[in-house]
C-alpha cells in the first residue's frame, strides 16, 4: 500500500497536499470518536511543505508525504499528548518521542493523535476519559484497545498507517478487531523515549497497517537504538531461514474461545500444512500463567510510573491546600476508575507482606515463561495462536467486569512477558462479518521470520 | 480476604470515597483471586531478578528540551520554578 502510494507520489500522479488533504478531511468529518485531535491545517500544511521539499530535492523516502496517526501517549513536540486522561488534558509535549522523530525525518505527515484507553489501561477504549471509539466495521462494537483509535483510524481510511503501543496486546488485539496487521516489536528495538510510560518492562511502540509489507517498512523506520532509553537495544537483523516448523501451545482453547475463532485458526493451520509446514502441539506449561503474571507486574509498574502524576510537574492541579491534599485530590479527581484500580492493585502487590508472595513470584515465573519459549524456538520458527479468544465485543459488554476484560489479552500477553516480537495478521471474518486475527510469536529479533509467515497468510483465501 | 482500600489509597496518594472504596475492594479481591495462581507454582531456585544487565553511556551533555520548556508545562510556576503549596509550617 505505501509502496504503491510512494510510486504515485514519486512520479507525480499523486500530489502530497491532495493526498493528505483527503485523509484530513475524512478525519475531521469522522463521528466515531477516533481522533482526540486532528492537528490544525496550518500545522499539517507545514509538514506537507517539508515532505514536498524532500521530494523536490530527491531526498524522499517511502513514507514521505504519507498521512500517519499517532496514539495519544506518543510525544510530538508542541502538541498535546494527553494519554486520553483528564490528568494530561492540557499537557503539551516539550520534545519529540524518538518514534515521532524517525517518522518526521522520513517525511511522514502526522495528522493527529488518536483515542485510547486512559494511560493505555484497557482492551476496548471504553476507559478513555473522552468516551469509547466505535469500531468502523461495526459501530455497536469496540475497536479493541488500548490503541483502539489508532486501529480505527487506519480501518476507517483516516490515516494510511498509525502508531500504537503494546504492553499486553494493545496493538495486536485492536488490529485483529479492526481487520488490520499489528506488530509488537522485540522489546527495546523501538525506543520508549517520549512514550508516556505505563509498565516500562513491557511497553513497546509498534505499527498498525493494512499489509505486512507496510508493517515491516514502518518497523524499519522507527527501530533505532537510542541513548535516551537505557533499555534500547540494537536490532539484530538475522536472515530468516525457515525450519518450516510451527508450534501450537497445548490447551489453547481450554478457556473456551469462540467457535468461529477456532475454525478460522484451524483453517490457517491447514493452509500452512499445505505449504509444507509441520505444525505440532507442544506443552508450554507456563504459557497460561502469563496473564496472572502480567496482572501482577503490570500494575506494580503502573503504580510506580504514575506516581509522577501528582499535580506538580505535568497537567493540572486540583488543590493547593497542602502538599498532601494536592496529591490526593489531583490523583483522586483526574485519574479514571481503571487507572485508580490498577494503581491500588500495584500498591497492594508491592506492599510489605505481599511483595514476596506476588511480585517476586511473578518475576521468577517471568523467567520461566521466557526460558520455555526460548527452548521452543530452538525447534520451531514461531508459535501460532488466534490473536484474541473472541471477535470484537459489544460496547458495554465487558465494561463492568475487569477480569473478563483482562481475559481478552490471554493470547497476546505472553509475548510481552517474554519481551519477544509478535505479529497479528487478519485471518478472515466471522459469519457476522467481524474480522479475526492470527498471531505469530517469534524469538527476540525474529521479526524477519514473522514477516515471511505473515505475508504467506495474507495470500491465503480466508 | 479483605483488602483495606483506604490504607492503599493513602499509600498511593489517591482520594477515594467510602462508597467507591467498597466497590474497589470487591474488584481488587476478584483480581487478586485471579492472579493467586502464581502462589501454587514452584519457582524454587529461579532467580527473582530477570537477568537484566546494566547499560552505561558516557556522561555527556546533550540538548533535549530546555529547563524553561519543562517548567512551562507544570501546573503552576513562577520565575522558571515549579510552585507548590507550603511544605514547612
Amino acid at each position: 500500500m505505501i509502496a504503491e502510494l510512494h510510486n504515485k507520489i514519486a512520479n507525480g500522479e499523486v500530489k502530497i497536499a491532495a493526498l493528505v488533504g483527503e485523509y484530513v478531511a475524512r478525519a475531521r468529518a469522522d463521528t466515531r470518536n477516533i481522533f482526540r485531535e486532528v492537528y490544525s491545517d496550518r500545522d499539517i500544511a507545514a509538514q506537507v511543505a517539508v515532505a514536498e521539499a524532500m521530494l523536490a530535492e530527491g531526498k524522499s523516502t517511502a513514507l514521505t508525504g504519507i498521512p500517519v496517526a499517532i496514539k495519544d501517549n506518543i510525544l510530538f513536540a508542541g502538541h498535546v499528548a494527553g494519554a486520553s486522561s483528564k490528568m494530561l488534558e492540557h499537557y503539551t509535549a516539550s520534545y519529540d518521542s524518538t518514534a515521532v522523530a524517525q517518522l518526521r525525518a522520513a517525511g511522514a505527515v502526522i495528522i493527529g493523535r488518536t483515542n485510547m484507553d486512559e494511560f493505555a489501561m484497557g482492551s476496548s477504549t471504553e476507559n478513555s476519559a473522552y468516551g469509547v471509539t466505535k469500531n468502523p466495521l461495526d459501530e455497536m462494537r469496540v475497536p479493541g484497545g488500548s490503541s483502539g483509535g489508532s486501529a480505527a483510524a487506519v480501518a476507517a481510511h483516516l490515516a494510511v498507517v498509525s502508531l500504537g503501543s503494546d504492553t499486553g496486546g494493545s496493538i495486536r488485539q485492536p488490529a485483529a478487531f479492526c481487520g488490520l496487521v499489528g506488530l509488537l516489536p522485540t522489546y527495546g528495538t523501538v525506543s520508549r523515549h517520549g512514550l508516556i510510560a505505563m509498565a516500562s518492562s513491557l511497553d513497546v511502540i509498534g505499527p498498525f497497517t493494512r499489509t505486512v509489507e507496510d508493517a515491516e517498512l514502518l518497523y524499519n523506520t522507527i527501530a533505532v537504538q537510542d541513548s535516551f532509553d537505557s533499555t534500547s537495544v540494537a536490532r539484530k537483523k538475522e536472515k530468516s531461514i525457515l525450519k518450516k516448523k510451527i508450534a501450537v501451545p497445548k490447551g489453547l482453547f481450554d478457556d473456551g474461545a469462540d467457535k468461529e475463532v477456532k475454525q478460522k485458526f484451524d483453517t490457517v493451520c491447514g493452509k500452512l500444512l499445505e505449504k509444507g509446514f509441520v505444525i505440532e502441539e507442544i506443552d508450554l506449561s507456563h504459557f497460561v500463567d502469563a496473564l496472572a503474571v502480567y496482572y501482577i507486574l503490570q500494575p506494580a509498574e503502573v503504580s510506580s510510573n504514575l506516581a509522577r502524576l501528582d499535580g506538580v510537574r505535568y497537567g493540572d492541579r486540583m488543590s493547593d491546600k497542602s502538599v498532601l491534599d494536592m496529591y490526593k485530590e489531583t490523583r483522586g479527581q483526574l485519574f479514571g476508575k481503571e487507572v485508580r484500580r490498577r494503581i491500588l492493585l500495584g500498591t497492594y502487590v508491592l506492599s510489605h507482606g505481599y511483595y514476596d508472595a506476588y511480585y517476586n513470584k511473578a518475576v521468577a515465573l517471568r523467567s520461566l515463561i521466557r526460558a520455555e519459549l526460548e527452548k521452543a524456538f530452538e525447534t520451531y520458527d514461531a508459535i501460532i495462536t488466534p490473536t484474541t479468544p473472541t471477535p470484537a465485543f459489544r460496547i458495554g459488554e465487558k465494561a463492568h467486569d475487569p477480569v473478563s476484560m483482562y481475559l481478552s489479552d490471554l493470547y497476546t500477553v505472553p509475548a510481552n512477558i517474554a519481551q519477544m516480537p509478535a505479529l497479528s495478521v487478519p485471518s478472515g471474518k466471522t459469519t457476522e462479518g467481524l474480522p479475526l486475527g492470527v498471531q505469530f510469536i517469534g524469538p527476540q529479533h525474529g521479526e524477519g521470520t514473522l514477516f515471511v509467515l505473515g505475508k504467506m497468510v495474507e495470500q491465503f483465501p480466508l | 480476604m479483605s483488602i483495606d482500600i483506604q490504607k492503599l489509597a493513602d499509600l498511593a496518594r489517591i482520594r477515594v470515597s467510602d462508597d467507591e472504596a467498597e466497590a474497589l475492594a470487591g474488584d481488587l479481591e476478584n483480581i487478586v483471586r485471579f492472579v493467586d495462581i502464581v502462589q501454587s507454582r514452584d519457582v524454587s531456585g529461579v532467580p527473582t531478578v530477570a537477568g537484566e544487565v546494566n547499560v552505561f553511556r558516557d556522561d555527556v551533555v546533550a540538548p533535549l528540551a530546555t529547563v524553561y520548556d519543562l517548567v512551562e508545562v507544570a501546573p503552576e510556576s513562577q520565575d522558571h520554578f515549579v510552585k507548590v503549596p507550603k511544605i514547612i509550617e
